[in-house]
Parts: structure tokens; C-alpha cells; sequence
């Protein structure tokens, strides 16, 4: 190694480091060039110390493991040590709320079937067209692919549609659907909230969903007691939070229907769009579009969307093609070379999902890296950052082509293929709901 | 983004616009902290700390570049959790003093150049690791002048400004520390690439 000899020798190498930088003074570059000129060492301390920052520059970036949004529960106070060495996982923070939110969803979730169970005839729901619920908000009926499909229709296109959140009312049923009004939902939740929870043993089991109608079932349940299969076979993909009855048009005058209404949103703090998560169809699969569903009321109804975590798809075989899921209190975040998205997945904990980003059908080139998937959290919480490629760091998604993204999050796991898609604003301003 | 308009927003309690600005300093931010700690959770930690003091003191924020004073608010935020696993050595002796990690370090994998071929990965994996263990033992002030320098790029006055301290502060510390990985390198020659063998 270089020893330096003399004191000239000692100050240049001194200086080696800010004349490869250039910030050295004028009298100084003097100096070393003219050392240099003559000193065969330095030149060769010079040449390795440029060396060395050029290995330093090529260092790669570190992909993110997580993203460092800030969310309320994060600004609390907390102690000195929790400040000095919190927990890596940021799930447990939003525990309680979490908590809250199961409570609710198990609650509703018994009162639904329990409804769906005694205002109909559970020996024989097939037989009773009447009695099909049929997710969505619409003030008119809506046509009902359960047991009476429409002439349009085939019984191959009933939804596998995860239910959200069902609430019971105490309105009298066998109406034309109607919406109800956002008072009436909050007065509901609250008063479900006082049930006791012994009716949930009276719960009679729901139909399975293939006793329905033959389309593929997807069993669907809240806990193990407690199963909600009547609204998956609703026709109405792009619909998830309210759920309400409809009389299949033609039906027995007067026949009794379940009318469950969402309990009130929850909207996240902050940051949540309104690209609430959408159960889309696959094409050629279980879903398929709502005829005359207006698009507004579509985006409407998913607005009301978020309250909690609203059931879990059990493991079960392989289906052939990806149950359509819809993501929980979604919230999105979009910036430069990163997109961030949260919310809760009917899924069991531990479910591996990956995000891709997709534009008009295909996915895009910068989808995350293998290495940024995620496994579900409690309650099927998740959070992903689609981060752009590292050769690609720069890309910026808020100035990207024109086009119809969307976020396709989808389970990896070979037992259970499941699939959520989220719509994706990707003009104007990059968060703004 | 509008970066002074959004930091106007977060100083007035917007947490959106402050979440702006963490998503296009987050980056930047864990990758300081990253090649500060030499420990990817406990990076993440200190990253999550700094935007936490940062949202709540961005109303002092007054005369200065937002990067600038958030990566002071990063580095002193690894300065803690160095001195907190100072304090509790059973956290990891080899990650506060930098020696003798072995192979068992973590970040490599983030480190693969996905377009390198088996040979070119594994030395690119090993010289990397190499690079950030050579960086973990340098001294703490030193470390964070030469990762923000030679691997953010950060100019003499924008560390002056993150460190505190005076450009000929800066000057000689990245010299000597530098000079500390030049012959920390040196004593690894058969993983260096070919064109850095003169080292």
C-alpha cells in the first residue's frame, strides 16, 4: 500500500479526493498536477481512487420493501423505544380497526343468511326465482341469473360475486328493489349491531351455490359457522357492496325476498380513490356484464364500498377460471415509478397474490418484479408497490399513454385462482379522488 | 407534482400532499438509509421514522431544499437506531461494526443484474456485497458522506447541508473515506472486475 514519504506527497493525496470532483481551488489543481506530473504513485492512487467511485456509482438501487406512506394511525404517539424499534410490519398498527371491521362483517354476515334463509324456502331456493337477491343499488328490478335466467342470459353467466358486507333490514321485503336511503343503511348497521349473536346457531345453511343453478360454485363464508352463498350467483359483476332484493320480473305477486343492504361505508382516511375494487369478468369465465347497469351507478354503489373485510373464499380446488374478487377499502397511490395499493381481499391470510399493472388487455412491461409479491394479512390485508422496473426508474405512470389501465391483483396459489381488478386513473392530478 | 405547492399543502396538515412528496423521495430515502444501516428492516425502520418527524415538522421548513432536509432527517434517523443497536449488541455486533458479515448478508439478491449471465451474477453479487460491507465499516460520518456522494450524487453543498457541516468537513471525510474502501477493495482483489484489478 502507498505510503506517502514527504509532506507534498501527504497533501496531494489529501487532495486526490476533490480533484476527482473537481472542487478543488485553483492553486491546489497547481499542486496536484504538477505531483502528479512526476509521482508515478499517485497517478496510480488517483487511478484506483476514480476506480472506487466509479464501483460506488454502479451500485444498483434497492427495490423498496414496502412503501413509507404515511397513514393517521402512523402519527400517533408512541413511546421511545417503539419510535427506535417498531414493528416491520405495518399491519399491526391497524389491528383494532381491523378487528372492528371482521366484527361487523361476521355480524352482518349471519343476519344476511339468516334472512336469506327464513323469507325463503331454503328446501327448494331454486324453485323459488323470487327469492334471488341481486347485487346492486338499481331503483328498477334487475334481472335475476340464479334460478330464472333471462332469455339474453345462460346460466353460464352467473357471477361468481363475492358479497360484501350483508346487512339485513327491517323493511318489509317483496318489493320491487329499491335503494335505500344512505340514513336508513347507517340505522340498519347500527341496529345489527345490537343483535345477539346466539341467532347466528339459528342459521339455517345457506344453498350451495352449484344447487342454485349449476354454475361453478364458489363457496363462500365468513367463518366456518356461517356461510353466504345466495349473491354469488348474482348478475351483476361490476357490483359488490350493496346488495339488495329483487323480484324476478314475473315472478309469484307478492313472494318473499331478502332485502340486505352494505353497511355504511368506512372510507379510509386518506388517499382513497374512487376506484373501488371491481369483481370484472373474465372473459369466456363466470362473469359477465350487467345488462343496463349504468356505469355512474356502478362506480356509485363501489364507492360505498370499504367498510371491512367482508368474507373469505375458502382454499378449495383449483377452478378453472379465476374466482372474480373485489378488494376491500381499496386505496391507491400513484407516483413516479410506483404504484401503491392496500386494501383487503376475501382471501385467507397467507394467500401469495402478485399485482400487474394492464393497459387495454395486456400487461404492462414495467408489472412488479417477482421479488416485490405479497402475502396476504390478517383478514386478507395486503399492501403491494408496483414499482417500475429498475431500468426504469423514472417512468411515470400519470404521464403514460391514454388507455384503459387497470390493476389485476391475482392469487398465485395453484389451490385457489382468484382474481380482483381495480380501475386505474392515470391522468390529471396523481392521488386526487 | 408541484413540489413547493405540495410541500405548502403538507405544512398545512395535508397528509395527501405530504404523501406525495414520500413517494418521490421514498425511494431515495430507504436507499440512503439502506447503505447507511446495512440492514434492510432496519433501514425501513429509520426510513418510516424520518417521514413521520418529517410530516411533523415540515412547518419549520423554511429556506432549504425539501431533499435536503429530509435526508438530515434520514441520516439522523440511522444515526439513532445505530445508537440504539450500540446500546443492545445482541441486535447484530457485526452489522454496527461492519465486520465479518460473511455470506450471510441479505441485500445481494437485490443487487442481481437481471441482464448479467451465471459467472457475471455471481461476481456481480459478490463485489456488490463486498462494496456494502466495505461501506459498513467505515465510520458512521464518513459512511454517510461518501453513500450520499458516490452513490446518490449528491453535490459538497447539498451533504454541507444534510450533515451540517462545513464543505471542508465534507471534503476530507469523503476523502479519507474513500480512501478507506480503496484499500478495503484492494485486500478483495479476485472479486474485482478485470478493468479494476490496477486498484
Amino acid at each position: 500500500m502507498f505510503e506517502p514519504r514527504d509532506r507534498s506527497h501527504r497533501q496531494v493525496a489529501e487532495l486526490l479526493s476533490a480533484y476527482l470532483d473537481n472542487m478543488v481551488t485553483a492553486d491546489e489543481r497547481r499542486l496536484v498536477e504538477s505531483h502528479l506530473a512526476g509521482c508515478q504513485a499517485c497517478q496510480q492512487q488517483l487511478l484506483a481512487l476514480r476506480q472506487t467511485v466509479n464501483l460506488l456509482r454502479r451500485l444498483p438501487p434497492i427495490a423498496l420493501p414496502r412503501s413509507f406512506v404515511l397513514r393517521e394511525a402512523d402519527l400517533a404517539p408512541r413511546s421511545p423505544l417503539t419510535r427506535l424499534r417498531r414493528p416491520f410490519s405495518r399491519g399491526f398498527g391497524r389491528a383494532p380497526a381491523l378487528a372492528t371491521g371482521v366484527a361487523l362483517v361476521l355480524c352482518a354476515a349471519f343476519l344476511g343468511t339468516l334472512l336469506l334463509t327464513t323469507r325463503t324456502q331454503p328446501s327448494n331456493l331454486a324453485m323459488q326465482p323470487a327469492a334471488s337477491p341481486v347485487v346492486g343499488t338499481a331503483s328498477r328490478p334487475l334481472p335475476t341469473h340464479v334460478v330464472a335466467p333471462a332469455p339474453s342470459q345462460t346460466p353460464s353467466e352467473a357471477i361468481a360475486q363475492v358479497p360484501v358486507t350483508l346487512l339485513p333490514t327491517a323493511t318489509p321485503t317483496g318489493t320491487a328493489a329499491e335503494v335505500m336511503p344512505e340514513t336508513r343503511r347507517e340505522d340498519t348497521a347500527r341496529r345489527t349491531l345490537t343483535v345477539p349473536s346466539e341467532l347466528a346457531e339459528k342459521v339455517a345453511p345457506a344453498p350451495r351455490a352449484d344447487e342454485l343453478s349449476g354454475a361453478t360454485p364458489v363457496p363462500c363464508e365468513v367463518n366456518a359457522s356461517c356461510q353466504v352463498t345466495a349473491a354469488m350467483l348474482s348478475p351483476t359483476p361490476a357490483l359488490a357492496p350493496s346488495t339488495v332484493a329483487s323480484p324476478v320480473p314475473g315472478g309469484p305477486a307478492g313472494a318473499t325476498a331478502p332485502q340486505v343492504a352494505l353497511a355504511p361505508a368506512a372510507p379510509h382516511p386518506q388517499l382513497a380513490l374512487p376506484t373501488a375494487g371491481v369483481a370484472s369478468a373474465t372473459p369466456g369465465a363466470m362473469a359477465a356484464p350487467l345488462p343496463e347497469q349504468p356505469e355512474g351507478e356502478s362506480r356509485d354503489t363501489l364507492r360505498a364500498a370499504g367498510a371491512a373485510p367482508s368474507s373469505v373464499i375458502p382454499m378449495a380446488p383449483a377452478l378453472n377460471a379465476p374466482v372474480l374478487i373485489t378488494v376491500t377499502n381499496p386505496m391507491l397511490v400513484i407516483g413516479p415509478g410506483v404504484i401503491t395499493i392496500s386494501g383487503w381481499l376475501p382471501l385467507p391470510e397467507g394467500i401469495l397474490v402478485q399485482a400487474e399493472v394492464w393497459r387495454d388487455g395486456r400487461p404492462l412491461e414495467w408489472a412488479i418484479p417477482e421479488s416485490q409479491l405479497t402475502r396476504l394479512g390478517a383478514a386478507g390485508s395486503f399492501s403491494l408497490h408496483l414499482q417500475a422496473r429498475l431500468d426504469q426508474p423514472d417512468l411515470d405512470l400519470s404521464e403514460a399513454p391514454p388507455g384503459d389501465y387497470e390493476i389485476r391483483i391475482r392469487s398465485l396459489d395453484e389451490r385457489l385462482s382468484a382474481e380482483a381488478r381495480l380501475p386505474l386513473p392515470v391522468s390529471g392530478d396523481d392521488t386526487t379522488p | 407534482m408541484d413540489e413547493a405547492r405540495t410541500i405548502q399543502l403538507a405544512q398545512k396538515g395535508d397528509l395527501a400532499a405530504f404523501n406525495r412528496l414520500v413517494l418521490a423521495y421514498q425511494n431515495l430515502a430507504y436507499n440512503v438509509a439502506y447503505r447507511i444501516m446495512n440492514d434492510s428492516e432496519a433501514a425501513a425502520d429509520a426510513c418510516q421514522e424520518a417521514f413521520i418527524s418529517a410530516f411533523k415538522g415540515i412547518g419549520k421548513l423554511r429556506g432549504t431544499s425539501f431533499k435536503s432536509w429530509l435526508l438530515r432527517i434520514v441520516t439522523n434517523a440511522c444515526y439513532d437506531q445505530l445508537r440504539y443497536q450500540r446500546r443492545r449488541p445482541s441486535a447484530s455486533l457485526e452489522q454496527i461494526t461492519g465486520e465479518d458479515v460473511g455470506d450471510d448478508t441479505d441485500h445481494s439478491r437485490w443487487l442481481v443484474d437481471d441482464q448479467a449471465g451465471p459467472e457475471e451474477l455471481t461476481i456481480g453479487r459478490e463485489l456488490h456485497a463486498l462494496i456494502q460491507q466495505g461501506i459498513a465499516c467505515l465510520p458512521a460520518d464518513q459512511r454517510v458522506v461518501v453513500v450520499l456522494s458516490d452513490i446518490h450524487g449528491l453535490s459538497y453543498q447539498e451533504i454541507a447541508e444534510v450533515t451540517g457541516v462545513s464543505l471542508g468537513t465534507v471534503k476530507s471525510r469523503l476523502s479519507r473515506a474513500r480512501a478507506r474502501l480503496r484499500d478495503y477493495l484492494r485486500a478483495h482483489p479476485e472479486l474485482l472486475p478485470t478493468e479494476y484489478r490496477l486498484i
